[in-house]
């Protein structure tokens, strides 16, 4: 019985269909489900929805659909899973760099890690290197995601990348992304990683953090 | 079939573009060249040269491209750089007399780097003037409403024309930035229509071109729409039909793509029109049933 539920509740939200995610997301908690077995159910929906949205099987519109089907049902969730000492998978700060106002991007990725539980710290655009590392510091992050639109501002991508491996923060590892981003740029400036899309961004952030 | 008022800024020559890419990547000239040729033949007004960031680290290979596009293309070329070290490089690199005479673009300038404008004393160049941003006390302001783009519109041509830049309003292209429809939970695409209209209205500011970065609109959606029609170019196509008649003169698009103004009962048209009227996620509900049949 609460198999099929859990089932059903990751067709809701890999659908986006809300009040259907709600409902059995209310349904499993009244029927006593493990927190941590509604907390798989949901996650696995957004990687159906990644991977789907990976070979053009859905798209970008069906996925914030479905991040928020999965929001909605996370914030029922939340406090049990709190009570259960159940924490998100890492953390991770993501943020678009200095001098770029552009932040389109960052938040879909910011979503999508969301959505795979990772415990996300959204510090916006236009952000120096030196808020990236407080950050980093402050929530014992795994993770930084750093997002640049302009090619005028990859150089202070490089310099928050510098700044962010010369600062003392064992294990961090920084993810970069952006229209002009590519994965070479990546190496040349000493990120540990590089994501092509939102879905992308889910997979390396925990290639990265399982390597580590 | 196409709009012949419409002005075209061709947009190939940019890494966006996956084989334009590689052929940046590869040093392929007469590729390059190949594309200039082909917008050029399909009735383009200016070329953007975008040639990624090796523009910063690769002069040579800018002037290259510049001279070798200018070799096979009478048009003027829209330089895509918000960097004026960049510009500096192409403007000199300019050749006015291949373009009899017209002046390129220097895209883009904005309240944020101002001091850019200093490139036009290298030759004589139009603008295209970034209305997403603005300076505000010495820090960089995005711009939320239509009203704080109008203004920022109003008052950066101001400065230009009243500032003996050598300027007229015919050299200017404001750009009001355009978002994909298919992430637009934030009436991003309703706020750069209503920004089209204030500034049409505007009447200090007549005279002036307003474009936008059209492909950017019709992204990250699926080719076919549910009355089997191409999806991206119609989107395309219906802000076309609801912004041109309030002033907007120019897109930085594809050359020979299919741009229509549509009637009032086509259903991409009227499925847009209702997508930008909606709210937060409404608006990619009904964008989504633009391609999806509602499951019954």
């Amino acid at each position: 019985m609460v198999e099929v539920d859990l089932n059903s509740l990751t067709l809701a939200i890999g659908k986006g269909n809300r009040a259907e995610a709600v409902r059995l997301t209310k349904q499993a908690i009244e029927a006593a489900t493990p927190p941590a077995q509604v907390l798989a159910a949901m996650v696995a929906a957004m990687d159906d929805v990644g991977r789907k949205f990976q070979c053009n099987q859905v798209f970008v519109p069906e996925m914030l659909i479905a991040a928020r089907a999965m929001r909605e049902s996370m914030a029922l969730l939340e406090p049990l899973l709190v009570k259960a000492g159940i924490k998100p998978e890492f953390t991770a700060v993501i943020g678009t760099v200095q001098g770029d106002l552009h932040d389109i991007g960052k938040n879909l990725v910011a979503m999508m890690w969301k959505g795979a539980n990772f415990g996300v710290v959204d510090l916006g655009s236009n952000v120096p290197a030196e808020k990236f590392i407080a950050a980093a510091r402050e929530h014992k992050a795994k993770v930084v995601g750093l997002s640049a639109l302009l090619t005028t501002t990859m150089p202070a991508m490089k310099q928050t990348v510098l700044a962010l491996k010369a600062a003392d923060l064992p294990g961090l590892k920084v993810v970069i992304g952006g229209a002009p981003i590519t994965e070479s740029f990546a190496r040349e400036i000493g990120a540990d990683g590089f994501a092509a899309d939102a879905a992308g961004a889910v997979d390396t952030a925990r290639r990265l953090v399982a390597a580590a | 079939m196409s709009i012949p008022s419409l002005k075209i800024i061709g947009e190939r020559i940019n890494p966006g573009f996956a084989k334009s890419k590689a052929m940046l990547d590869g040093g392929d000239i007469s590729g390059l060249q190949e594309l200039a040729r082909s917008q050029t033949a399909k009735g383009c007004d200016y070329l953007t040269i975008n040639i990624g960031d090796r523009a910063e680290r690769d002069s040579g290979f800018l002037v290259d491209v510049i001279q070798a596009v200018q070799a096979v293309s009478h048009l003027p070329l829209s330089f895509d750089y918000p960097n004026r070290a960049v510009q500096e490089i192409c403007l000199k690199a300019w050749q006015p007399a291949k373009a009899q005479g017209r002046k390129p673009i220097v895209n883009s300038i904005s309240e944020l780097r101002w001091d850019m404008l200093d490139v036009l004393k290298i030759t004589a160049a139009k603008v295209v003037l970034m209305a997403s941003e603005r300076m505000e006390d010495g820090q960089p302001v995005p711009n939320e409403t239509p009203t704080e783009i109008a203004s920022t519109v109003h008052r950066m041509v101001h400065n230009i024309l009243s500032n003996g830049y050598g300027l007229g309003p015919e050299d200017l292209f404001v750009d009001v930035s355009l978002t994909p429809i298919a992430m637009d939970t934030n009436g991003l695409v309703r706020r750069a229509i209503e920004a089209i209209r204030l500034i049409g209205a505007d009447a200090d500011l007549r005279g002036i071109h307003l474009v936008v970065g059209l492909s950017n609109l019709g992204i990250m959606l699926p080719k076919v729409a549910v009355d089997g029609s191409p999806l991206p170019v119609k989107i395309e196509s219906a802000f076309l039909t609801l912004t041109m008649p309030h002033g907007l003169d120019t897109v930085l698009g594809t050359p020979g793509r299919d741009y229509r103004i549509l009637p009032p009962d086509d259903f991409v048209l009227q499925g847009f029109q209702q997508a930008i009227a909606l709210e937060g996620f409404d608006t990619l509900e009904r964008v989504r049933r633009l391609y999806q049949r509602d499951e019954g």
